[in-house]
């Protein structure tokens, strides 16, 4: 009797004379050693600024992080381990023997099941020992690697990666011993990626239930560690929670089910246990029989009596005609069988529920816009569309020596281009098949929202022109592979040590894109813009790689396998009877297409470095030592600015001219102007009377030496002149769109170094004499002559004086009523325009034509904002208020002021108000939130010193807060709340410096002046009253209104504030301001 | 209509294991059914797939109608039907629908020519009532069937069928011979066999090989006349057939009805008692040649 040991023993030995298992294993150590050390910086080096701030990157945390991506990757190796074991038998033929001999299956399926978990779990071992050696390797002197521990991997190992790959694994075991076809077990590794990525979109709100049922226990660690600040996750050991435990004897334990049912099933017969008919099979014989049927009766005759040879056609045409019907037939295979309609239905569901919560994130529902729904899902669907591209491409080519049927085509006078076309072809329409279900599911979740703008241009362009090259390219990089190899292991290994190879090879300091195959560059969609320049590089980098792969495809074709598999000597001698002198002649045309392809992308990059050199730390180091000391330079301040723009949005391209008057304010002569000018334009600089005595032309700052002394009152011009940088195909080196330009004031020179130091720190007297937000102006005159072309509008801040068109361009003149804060936006697009007056102010929004939804909630917000603000800070200044929107491509904020304008991103117009009425209606509130702004934040400017976010943003924030109560009432205000708690908390956790008490509030810490400052304001306005408040705020902003000498810190507002109150109310706003006390939210907060 | 020839000049195919599968194979084929005889392991299959242009040779060139089949394999291809030792088809397929498939491999574009060559094919093969059941699910003789059905779609003047008779039960062999002789009288159809008799009951002109190596090469009737009057019968003890075998070729042993053991030898004259003069065999003239390459 054959015993277990027997079979385990052969299994164990068949694996380790493989060198396919060593160069898995051996590629997973790899793969995690260079992850660990590219992440340690030791190919280019730390990127980090202190010590608090780094996240080490060999805690219990940062391994089990790395652990769950490792896993991932590493399900293609178990899938070949465990999908092997029984597959073996059954490829091989032994099965029909095997299963005659005196075996127990229990024995058998033991030894199977038993030796791929042994080889299984040897390399995962290795691949943490890649991450073990990546740790000693960098040594505690690295500043991202602490102190090692050795229970770290053991944890990991025993608790996460382990039991997920049993899990997993048994799964593979069960499908392929079921189905016997390895393509299952590739199909159900895939699976649990997608499962995970479905459980996640379906159960993102019920996080434990999540938690339980993830198969990776990814989302259980998350649980368990939800509560980390970031001292906790670079500290403590690996969490094994009740939750952890659980999920992991749930899957255990469903495991062991499994493989019960399969023992059960299990017996040693000559048939599978799941058979996989084909679907269209009994369709297709119906039809054929009945169209048969009668030709043969038609034909019967003929064969009896005459006989007339077959037309035999090779002509072009008909070659093309047989080629496509070849792909036909290879796609009706593809496509039929059982384990694609699973992969398509799992892929389709995964990428419905991603749109679902692409469009309602929880705190925000957006309208399912197409760029929204092409973004992020298509990333990911593209991911399982080029995996199943490397599995159904391998299968295809070798498909008919699968079935025996190699000899039988390889005698048919057909050309190796046709079979190698067809399977190319086969494989790309079933591309194209997936695309289509996407896009399915994309139009789907429209009509399901009730959005009926289909935009089937934009998604034809995006599927067909920018996505399916990249695809089209890897189908030819995997025909090839497969090619190359005919073992259909090896072919998928080397695409996927391809895929794998390409997304580390940043972390290995190579970032050409010469070197990133088949990558494409970034894209991102704006209804304003589209594509925008991007589709310059995009298209070029593409042509480059679709060279690439035609240069493959030449190799393929001469490499291609017809009939049988020969040995590489016989391959090397059809290699010159595959070549003639038109193939030549093409090949050569595509490697020097390929060749000047890339050496104009070479340029482009030169170019751009070149353009924008790389800072390095030694630069910035000496740039720092040479001017830090002229950060308390005295300088003249900017008092008046003269502005001519032109821009030109069809070649993305501007010219500025402009002149300061700059002012000497300070008590003392100057004879020296420190300047810093745009650092993505190219800046002339003219001052009369003056000399250039020291530069940086990298870091763009000047210092001129004055032939006149500047006294105290006295003022000089300075003119200058400003080009954005040449465009490149990589880079936009302007800000000047297609349509929906937005130039911002960083634009223009500055007076000062170009760093400000650390926020001064809130007792700093001398730095209360600025304001927060630049040293060179107060308040400034601004008037601004603005050209573009005939079609778009242009805006600049102020009053528009006068509108004329000359030249063919239409020319604006904007000026400023009063003078205002230098903190300016300049735009240029065709916009939709609605307006409304309201107490004689005109209230406007500039918007794309299709994104006119939300803009009558955002003139409510602006209206509501006038009426609450007027009646206790004065009236609003200006004649109109302009809503402008911007692409959202240009900048990460939602919206700004700038003087009468409020640049708003064009996300705030795709926000469903409709779907998020209970919740918070944020197209209002923000407007509201920036209106006021123009009192508390222009009118009133609080000093450069800490704690100033809280006087502009808490301040609006509550106001934003009382606005919104008496428009929408107190159960909606209290979701709100509810939202900045939330908004609070979660910083909170993401904290990486000291939690900073709200007087002190640095720039950075959003969470504090937005989320605690506006509830801890509005609590306070609660127990004093909230006409108390206003008094407060009034008295605020009439003592401290610009310019000041003098600009108001946190401490003159609470001074104003205990004014107003009772001393017994002092230890409260106390504790709320100018405290990190704990503070929870309470019910009557509601 | 011209007249057919396939030739092969000093061909020789060495595999990277060392194994020597042709050895200079110098072979003229006429129109008409041509065996090729030869044991297990002769490199019938290899010369077959070389004849195919599925694999090339090292040395040697192979003509057909005087044209080097591999200078220009495609337009060779179109005149050949092949059908190797073993083949699978795509599982759940009908035979019509598979040779619809292989009418498109081998250029026959138009619907209604496929449409009519199908049918032709199906016809000649018996398998026009069992066209739409799956050809995996079909008996071994139904199964060459189709495999000949297959290379008869596009009407080849070069049929190469590499031991289609193997595993068949008399009956189907005998349908399947048939079908053979149908299409064997304008073409020239290159058959290879380890089975005497197909040879004998089919071929006008056989090749005999061994280890790569030409025996011989030779009508059947003229083997079997050479041999007349040298083939010999006889039941001897094992050690009076020792002592025969010195001066005489044993050529083959078999046992009769009676349970008797049968020995064939050949020899120009013998005169012993116990030895009979029998009539010679197309199975003595291989048996002797195989015996003549082994001395």
């Amino acid at each position: 009797m054959i015993n277990n040991i027997a079979v385990f023993k052969q299994e164990i030995r068949y694996w380790l004379s493989s060198p396919l298992y060593y160069v898995l294993s051996i590629a997973f150590f790899a793969f995690a050693f260079l992850s660990f050390i590219g992440t340690g910086g030791y190919f280019d080096g730390v990127q980090t600024s202190t010590e608090q701030t780094i996240a080490f990157i060999n805690t219990p945390y940062a391994i089990a992080q790395n652990s769950f991506l490792f896993t991932k990757a590493f399900l293609f190796f178990t899938a070949i381990l465990m999908g092997y074991a029984l597959y073996r038998d059954h490829s091989t033929g032994t099965f029909e023997v095997l299963y005659t001999y005196p075996i127990k299956k229990v024995d058998y399926l033991l030894a199977k099941f038993g030796s791929a978990l042994v080889l299984m779990s040897l390399s995962a071992v290795l691949l943490l020992l890649g991450l073990l050696v990546g740790e000693l390797l960098l040594g505690t002197g690295n500043p991202k690697v602490t102190s090692f521990n050795s229970l770290t991997y053991g944890l990991t190992f025993g608790v996460y990666l382990l039991p997920t790959l049993i899990t997993i694994g048994t799964f593979i075991f069960v499908a392929v011993g079921c189905s016997r076809q390895l393509l299952t077990a590739f199909i159900t590794a895939l699976s649990f990626l997608l499962a995970q990525l479905l459980l996640t979109n379906v159960f993102f709100s019920q996080p434990n239930l999540l938690a339980l049922l993830d198969p990776f226990a990814q989302y259980a660690f998350e649980a368990t560690t939800s509560n980390w600040d970031f001292s906790t996750k670079n500290s403590e050991q690996l969490p094994i929670s009740t939750l952890v435990l659980w999920n992991r004897l749930l899957w255990l334990a469903i495991s062991a089910a499994l493989l019960g049912w399969f023992y059960h099933r299990f017996d040693f017969q000559y048939e599978p246990i799941i058979s996989f008919p084909s679907f269209t099979l009994n369709k297709l014989k119906k039809t054929e029989a009945t169209k048969s049927d009668q030709v043969t009766t038609a034909t019967k005759a003929l064969v009896k009596n005459t006989y007339k040879k077959p037309l035999l056609d090779f002509s072009i045409r008909a070659k093309l005609k047989a080629l496509f019907y070849l792909a036909i037939q290879d796609l009706k295979y593809l496509i039929s069988s059982k384990a694609f309609v699973f992969l398509s239905v799992l892929s389709i569901a995964t990428v419905f529920f991603i749109q679902l919560r692409v469009c309602n994130t929880g705190d925000f529902v957006l309208y399912p816009i197409t760029r929204l729904l092409l973004a992020a899902p298509l990333s990911l669907y593209s991911i399982i569309i080029i995996i199943s591209t490397f599995l159904y491409s391998g299968m295809l080519v070798n498909r008919d020596r699968a079935h025996k049927m190699q000899e039988l085509v390889g005698a048919c006078a057909v050309n190796n281009w046709q079979v190698l076309g067809a399977k190319l072809t086969g494989v790309a329409m079933m591309q194209m098949l997936q695309l289509f279900l996407f896009f399915v599911v994309c139009i789907g979740i429209q009509l399901l929202n009730g959005y009926h703008q289909f935009e089937f241009g934009q998604y034809a362009f995006h599927l067909l022109f920018l996505l399916f090259p990249s695809l089209l390219i890897w189908n030819l990089t995997s025909c090839f592979a497969h090619t190359l190899s005919a073992n259909f292991l090896v072919g998928l290994t080397l695409l996927l040590g391809l895929w794998f190879g390409i997304q580390a090879l940043p972390q290995l300091g190579l970032r050409s894109l010469l070197f990133q195959y088949n990558t494409p560059v970034e894209l991102s969609y704006s209804d304003f813009n589209g594509y925008g320049h991007q589709l310059l590089g995009f298209g070029l980098n593409t042509l480059y790689w679709l060279c690439a792969g035609a240069i493959l495809l030449f190799a393929t074709r001469l490499l291609w396998i017809r009939a049988n598999v020969l040995d590489w000597k016989e391959r090397a001698r059809h290699l010159s009877s595959r070549t003639n002198t038109a193939s030549l002649l093409l090949l050569s045309i595509f490697l020097l297409s390929f060749l000047g392809l890339g050496y104009v992308m070479h340029q482009a990059e030169i170019e751009d470095q070149n353009l924008y050199p790389k800072i390095s730390k030694s630069t910035l180091a000496n740039y720092k030592k040479t001017w830090q000391q002229y950060d308390h330079l005295a300088l003249p301040a900017i008092t008046d600015i003269l502005l001519h723009i032109d821009l030109y949005p069809e070649d993305n391209r501007m010219q500025i001219e402009g002149q300061y008057l700059l002012v000497n304010t300070q008590k003392e002569s100057i004879d020296t102007l420190l300047i810093h000018t745009g650092f993505d334009e190219m800046t002339n600089l003219n001052i009369d009377q003056a000399e250039l005595i020291q530069a940086d032309s990298s870091m763009q700052t000047y210092m001129y030496r004055l032939h006149q002394t500047l006294q105290e009152g006295d003022s000089l011009l300075l003119k200058f002149n400003i080009q954005n940088k040449p465009n490149t195909y990589f880079s936009r080196n302007s800000n000047v769109l297609a349509n929906g330009t937005f130039i911002k004031q960083d634009v223009l020179p500055r007076l000062s170094y170009r760093f400000q130091e650390q926020q001064a720190a809130l007792s700093d007297m001398e730095a209360a004499h600025n304001h927060f937000y630049h040293r060179d102006a107060d308040l400034v005159h601004l008037t601004t002559n603005i050209s573009t072309n005939d079609e778009q509008l242009a805006f600049a801040p102020g009053v528009c004086r006068e509108q004329f068109k000359q030249g063919g361009r239409n020319h604006f003149r904007y000026e400023t009523p009063q003078p205002v804060k230098l903190n300016f936006s300049f735009h240029s697009g065709e916009y939709a325009h609605l307006s409304e007056t309201h107490h004689g102010i005109k209230l406007n929004v500039y918007t794309e034509e299709s994104q006119t939804q939300n803009a009558a909630l955002m003139l409510e917000g602006l209206k509501a904002a006038l009426d609450y603000n007027a009646t206790f800070l004065g009236n609003y200044p200006y004649e109109d208020i302009r809503i402008i929107a911007f692409p959202h491509t240009e900048e990460s904020y939602t919206a700004t002021l700038t003087t009468n304008n409020i640049p708003t991103s064009e996300v705030l117009f795709n926000i469903n108000i409709d779907q998020m009425a209970d919740k918070v209606q944020l197209p209002f509130y923000v407007m509201a939130h920036e209106l006021t702004h123009e009192w508390f934040g222009n009118q009133v400017m609080p000093a450069g010193v800490e704690g100033a976010k809280m006087l502009t943003e808490s301040i609006t924030e509550y106001i934003s807060l009382c606005i919104y109560r008496d428009h929408f009432g107190e159960e909606l205000l209290a979701n709100f709340i509810d939202i900045q708690y939330q908004r609070y908390q979660n910083g909170l956790k993401k904290e990486k410096q000291e939690e900073m008490p709200l007087y002190k509030v640095k720039d950075h810490q959003q969470y504090i002046a937005y989320g605690k400052g506006s509830v801890a304001l509005y609590r306070i306005a609660q127990q004093i009253g909230e006409a108390k408040m206003k008094a407060v705020l009034k008295e605020y902003l009439s003592t401290f209104k610009a310019p000041v000498e003098h600009y108001p810190t946190t401490i003159d507002f609470i001074n104003i504030l205990k004014k107003h109150t009772e001393d017994a109310q002092h230890p409260f706003i106390e504790s709320l301001l100018m405290t990190t006390d704990p503070f929870i939210l309470e019910s009557k907060d509601k | 209509m011209e007249s057919l020839s396939f030739r092969l000049k000093s061909v020789s195919k060495t595999y990277k294991n060392g194994v020597k599968a042709i050895d200079q194979l110098d072979v003229t084929i006429g129109a008409g059914m041509f065996g090729l005889l030869g044991p297990n392991g002769a490199g019938k299959s290899s010369l077959m797939r070389t004849m195919a242009t599925l694999q090339l040779p090292d040395s040697g060139q192979l003509f057909f109608n005087g044209q080097d089949i591999f200078a220009n394999k495609l337009a060779f291809r179109k005149k050949l039907g092949y059908l190797p030792q073993s083949f699978g088809v795509y599982p759940k397929s009908s035979a019509y629908r598979l040779l619809d498939y292989f009418a498109h491999l081998k250029g026959i574009s138009a619907k209604k020519e496929r449409q009519y060559a199908i049918d032709r094919v199906l016809e000649l093969t018996n398998l026009t009532d069992v066209q739409h059941k799956a050809v995996h699910t079909y008996s071994g003789g139904m199964r060459q069937r189709f495999g000949i059905a297959q290379l008869l779609l596009n009407d080849p003047q070069l049929i190469i069928v590499d031991e289609p008779t193997a595993g068949l039960d008399p009956a189907e062999r005998s349908r399947f011979l048939n079908v053979l002789r149908r299409i064997g009288n304008d073409n020239i159809v290159i058959f290879s066999t380890h089975l005497v008799e197909d040879v004998k009951d089919l071929c006008h002109d056989m090749l005999i090989m061994n280890k790569g190596k030409q025996l011989a090469q030779i009508e059947p009737k003229s083997a079997i006349a050479s041999l007349k009057g040298k083939i010999w019968e006889t039941q001897l003890q094992e050690q009076d057939l020792a002592e025969l075998k010195i001066e005489h070729q044993l050529l083959s042993q078999h046992y009769n009805e009676q349970n008797k053991l049968i020995q064939r030898l050949y020899s120009d004259a013998v005169t012993h008692e116990l030895i009979r003069s029998t009539e010679p065999s197309l199975e003595d003239f291989y048996f002797l040649s195989l015996k003549k390459q082994q001395s």
